[in-house]
Order: structure tokens, then C-alpha cells, then sequence
């Protein structure tokens, strides 16, 4: 197993660097939640 | 008879009798509570997604967007839309949940901490079920005051509507529910757009509606950011709020955990919860088409009763009732019970009655089961409304995710600093909630600095937890659902893979 690396190299502190599978996950959810507020905004104009 | 057409009725009784006939079959296969808490941790994307959908949509946060929506636009949607840009924290949150590799919240506050704060987040899960069950109850009675053109009332929709769900939870159908959620959960969906097509083809088309909904007010009101009281800032202290509030909701670790690897619980959770941000767009359009249709209702709440009543042809409307009480038959079921068994599990066992046997626990888990009926029509009958019920809900859980975060991020986290931190939170909320005028994106601000600051400063003056008790929990973190042979024997009492 690949051992994590932390943010802030102090013992207190366990906030780690995320993994490849994390950023990208989330930046996709992101790319989501444009869709549906964009989707969202077009509905709203339909007619207007 | 009742306001609703015989047919209606007819409706309504067949789809009770295939509910509880399914509900029966259903909980013949579910052996022992683990297999219903976390479903033996079998579950995949897909099982996964339908639990996060099904358990967090309920049909009071229907009629609170449709509410919001009908009072100041479109930008009502945020009131429920305020997870939506909470949503991809669930991505990174999901998988940190499952690494825990606890069953509940609780467990993690005692493995974490002591007994002590796993017995205060119990009192704080059981007032914010209560909130939950009373905002379900009030939000569906007045949907059903408006379907039956008030023939039921508002009083007598909130009777019928608990007796429901006491007598279905007290007869062990906490079992029955999974499957129930599953059909609820499709009708859910169908019915959040069933009522667009009728609705734009009775006012005239979309062009017709932007007409006569800008007619009524000075401002866009079909615009995601209303000048009126939903603004970026509101937006965004939600945001901020929600990633503190939603990892201590109760039903949240459960659901995020039932499935057998961290990819499932990540895409399931995240996904699960976008089907019903979806499923919000339908709700806020339906307040603002109502505001063109049926621009003088007393109550906004009942603007999506009035609409379904106004819109559905005959046995839909059956079916919308039939769907709603069903849905509340099993959630409210499923929460009552979870709140008896946290109280029995966590307070009533540990300080009240130790090692009394399995019919004792029963027992008093029924009578606290009633206890919670009780405050949750308590909930019902003096909250001002489904919005206001929908802000509370915004706050509480808040009031412990700072202290949560603060554990999984920073060892020196330990039950003095949770004690100080949720005190400060608490106070400060009451203050800027009663005593004075505080817009609730400020409060949010105060109460979660306040939190954070005190945790804080009583963390660095008190004494760290010994190392024994934290390395195992923060070497769980680091490793990955299905690499547990590096956890060696770290894995003690309580921990469920």
C-alpha cells in the first residue's frame, strides 16, 4: 500500500494530499452540477 | 367523498394493498438489524444511489421548494439546491465514511472520543429525527389539505398521517421499508414531473408564464439569484454549512456505507443525490406556475396539493395520496424506530438500565418510540412552517459536524474541545436566533466561527487522547475498503468492515 502524504508535515495534523480517483472524481461531480445549473438556467429562459 | 373523486379512492386502496402485500414479501429476507442498518455491506452503485435518493426525498421538501418557489421564484430552488453544490464534497466525503468502517455515527464518536459524546450525538440524532418526522408530517398534511380541497384538514391530516406510520413501525414493519423506499422513490420522481406538461399546457405555454408570473413581482423571478432574500452570499454560507451538516445526519453513514467498496459508496452516494437535484428543478418550476395559476392560496405550502388537484386527471390523484402516505408509512416508520433504537443503544442502556435483558431493551425501546411521536408532533404543530422547519434543519446537525471534522483532521481533537466547541455553537445560534434579527447565512457564520474558534483553543490547552486510541482510527482512514490486511490487528470492538 502506497502511504498518503500529508498537507502540513506536523504530527497533530492528519489532512492528506488527495488521490488521482478523488480529483478527478470530484472535479467531474463539479462538471455535473454545471450541467444541471445550466440546464436549469435554459429551461428559465424558454419564452421569457 | 373526501374531496377526491370515488375513483381517487379506489386507487388509493389497491395501491395500499400491493404496498403492504410487497412490504411483507420483502422482509421475510432481511434476518438480523445489521443486515438492515448497512445491508451486510453487500449493496453496489446502484442499490447504493436508490438508498441515498430514497432516504434523503421526502415529499416535505416538495412542497418547501414548491413553497419557497410560489413566495419569491425560481430561486427557491436553493432551499433544497443548497446540496446540489454540496454534492461533490460527497465524492471525498463518501469514501472518508466508509473508511471509518463503523455502522453508525455514534460508534465513531465513542471509538473517537467516549461514551459520553456518542451519548450526545444520540440526543442530537434523536431531536433532529423528531425535526425530521414533524417536518414530514406537516409538510404531507398540507398537501393533502390542498388535494382534498381542505375536506381533510390540516389537524386531521397529521392524525391519520401518525397513526399510519406507528402502527406500521410498531408492528415490526422497519424491515418492510427497503423495498417500499424503492417504489417510493421511482413514484417520486414520476410525480416531480407529472405536473409540468399539465401545468404549461393550462397557462398557455412558457411564454404565457413568464407573462403573467413577472406581472406579479418587481424583480426576475426566473432567476437562480433573487435580489429578495436567496443571494450569492445566502448560497454560498449554505454551501460552507452543508459540508458541516451533512456528514452527522443520522441516516448518512448507514447509507453511505452499505456497499462493499469505497468506488460504489462514491459514485452511489454522489449520484443518488443528483437524481434528486434533478427531481428539484420540477419542484421549483411547479411553485412558479403555480404563482400564474393560482396566484391568491392563504398558505404557500399548499401550493402543491392545489396544483396536483387542479392539474391530475382523475386516479392520479389517488395515486399522488396513495404514493405520499406510503412514503411517510415507511420513512416515518424507519425514522421513529432508528430514534428509539440510538436512545436505547446509546442513553437509556449505558446510563439508565445496564444489562437488562433483550424484552427490557424491547420495551422501553416502544415506549421511546411513542416519546418520539410525541415531540415530533410537537414539531408539527408549532413550527411556523415547512420552510422555517427546512432552516432549523440547516442548523442542528451543524452544530456537531464541526467537532466531527475537527476529529478526523486534527488529533488533538478530544471530548473537552467537542464538549466547548458544540457549547459555543449552540449558544451562539440561540442568541443570533431568538434574541435578534440575524439573516441565517450570518448566523451561520457566527455559530460554525464560533465552533471552530473555541474547539480550537480548548483542543491546545487540554490534554490529546493517548496515541493507542487515535492511531487506529486515523490508520483506518488511510486505508482503503478491501486493503484490510494492513490494518493488522488495529481492528477492535465495534468495527464492522
Amino acid at each position: 500500500m502506497k502511504e498518503p502524504k500529508k498537507v502540513f508535515n506536523h504530527p497533530d495534523w492528519e489532512i492528506y494530499w488527495p488521490s488521482r480517483i478523488t480529483l478527478w472524481g470530484f472535479l467531474l461531480a463539479w462538471f455535473f452540477v454545471g450541467l444541471i445549473i445550466a440546464f436549469t438556467m435554459i429551461l428559465a429562459r424558454i419564452g421569457a | 367523498m373526501l374531496g377526491i373523486h370515488p375513483l381517487d379512492i379506489l386507487v388509493l386502496f389497491l395501491y395500499f394493498i400491493i404496498i403492504s402485500v410487497t412490504g411483507w414479501w420483502s422482509s421475510r429476507k432481511i434476518k438480523d438489524t445489521g443486515d438492515f442498518f448497512i445491508g451486510g455491506r453487500r449493496f453496489g452503485k446502484f442499490l447504493t444511489a436508490m438508498l441515498s435518493f430514497g432516504t434523503g426525498t421526502h415529499a416535505d421538501q416538495a412542497v418547501g421548494v414548491v413553497s419557497k418557489s410560489y413566495s419569491v421564484g425560481l430561486s427557491g430552488i436553493w432551499y433544497e439546491w443548497m446540496w446540489l453544490l454540496v454534492n461533490p464534497f460527497y465524492w471525498i466525503f463518501a469514501a472518508i465514511l466508509r473508511r471509518l468502517r463503523v455502522v453508525t455515527t455514534a460508534d465513531y464518536f465513542r471509538q473517537r472520543f467516549n461514551q459520553n459524546i456518542a451519548a450526545l450525538y444520540a440526543f442530537l440524532a434523536m431531536v433532529i429525527l423528531m425535526l425530521n418526522i414533524g417536518t414530514m408530517v406537516l409538510g404531507s398534511s398540507r398537501i393533502i389539505e390542498g388535494l382534498t380541497d381542505g375536506a381533510i384538514t390540516f389537524f386531521w391530516g397529521v392524525i391519520i398521517i401518525t397513526l399510519l406510520f406507528v402502527f406500521y413501525g410498531l408492528a415490526g414493519g422497519i424491515v418492510a421499508a427497503a423495498l417500499n423506499d424503492v417504489i417510493q422513490g421511482v413514484l417520486t420522481i414520476v410525480f416531480s414531473f407529472l405536473l409540468i406538461p399539465f401545468s404549461l399546457a393550462k397557462v398557455g405555454g412558457f411564454h404565457a408564464l413568464h407573462q403573467k408570473v413577472q406581472a406579479t413581482a418587481d424583480y426576475n423571478m426566473f432567476t437562480l439569484i433573487a435580489p429578495k432574500g436567496i443571494t450569492a452570499f445566502f448560497v454560498f454560507m449554505i454551501v460552507v454549512n452543508g459540508i458541516f451538516n451533512w456528514v452527522v445526519q443520522p441516516h448518512v453513514i448507514p447509507s453511505s456505507t452499505s456497499c462493499k467498496t469505497e468506488m460504489d459508496s462514491r459514485v452511489g452516494v454522489t449520484y443518488g443525490n443528483f437524481i434528486k437535484r434533478f427531481c428539484t428543478i420540477a419542484w421549483a418550476f411547479t411553485g412558479v406556475t403555480a404563482i400564474a395559476l393560482l396566484p391568491n392560496l392563504d398558505n404557500p405550502d399548499q401550493a402543491f396539493g392545489a396544483m396536483a388537484r387542479l392539474l391530475l386527471p382523475v386516479g392520479l390523484v389517488g395515486l399522488l395520496i396513495a404514493s405520499l402516505l406510503a412514503t411517510i408509512q415507511s420513512t416515518g416508520a424507519v425514522l421513529m424506530l432508528s430514534g428509539s433504537s440510538i436512545f436505547v443503544r446509546n442513553i437509556y442502556s449505558v446510563y439508565f438500565e445496564k444489562g437488562k435483558n433483550e424484552a427490557h431493551y424491547l420495551l422501553a425501546g416502544r415506549i421511546a418510540s411513542l416519546g418520539i411521536v410525541v415531540g415530533s408532533l410537537a414539531f408539527a404543530v408549532l413550527l411556523p412552517g415547512v420552510v422555517k422547519a427546512l432552516e432549523i434543519f440547516m442548523v442542528l446537525p451543524a452544530l456537531l459536524g464541526v467537532p466531527f471534522w475537527m476529529s478526523i483532521v486534527w488529533r488533538r481533537a478530544n471530548p473537552a474541545s467537542t464538549w466547548a466547541s458544540f457549547i459555543a455553537s449552540t449558544l451562539v445560534w440561540m442568541y443570533t436566533e431568538f434574541m435578534t434579527e440575524m439573516p441565517l447565512p450570518w448566523q451561520m457564520v457566527s455559530y460554525l466561527s464560533a465552533g471552530l474558534i473555541v474547539g480550537f483553543i480548548v483542543g491546545s490547552i487540554t490534554k490529546p487522547l493517548p496515541k493507542e486510541q487515535l492511531d487506529p482510527i486515523y490508520k483506518r482512514l488511510q486505508t482503503p475498503v478491501l486493503e484490510e490486511e494492513h490494518l493488522e490487528s488495529d481492528l477492535v470492538e465495534g468495527h464492522s468492515l
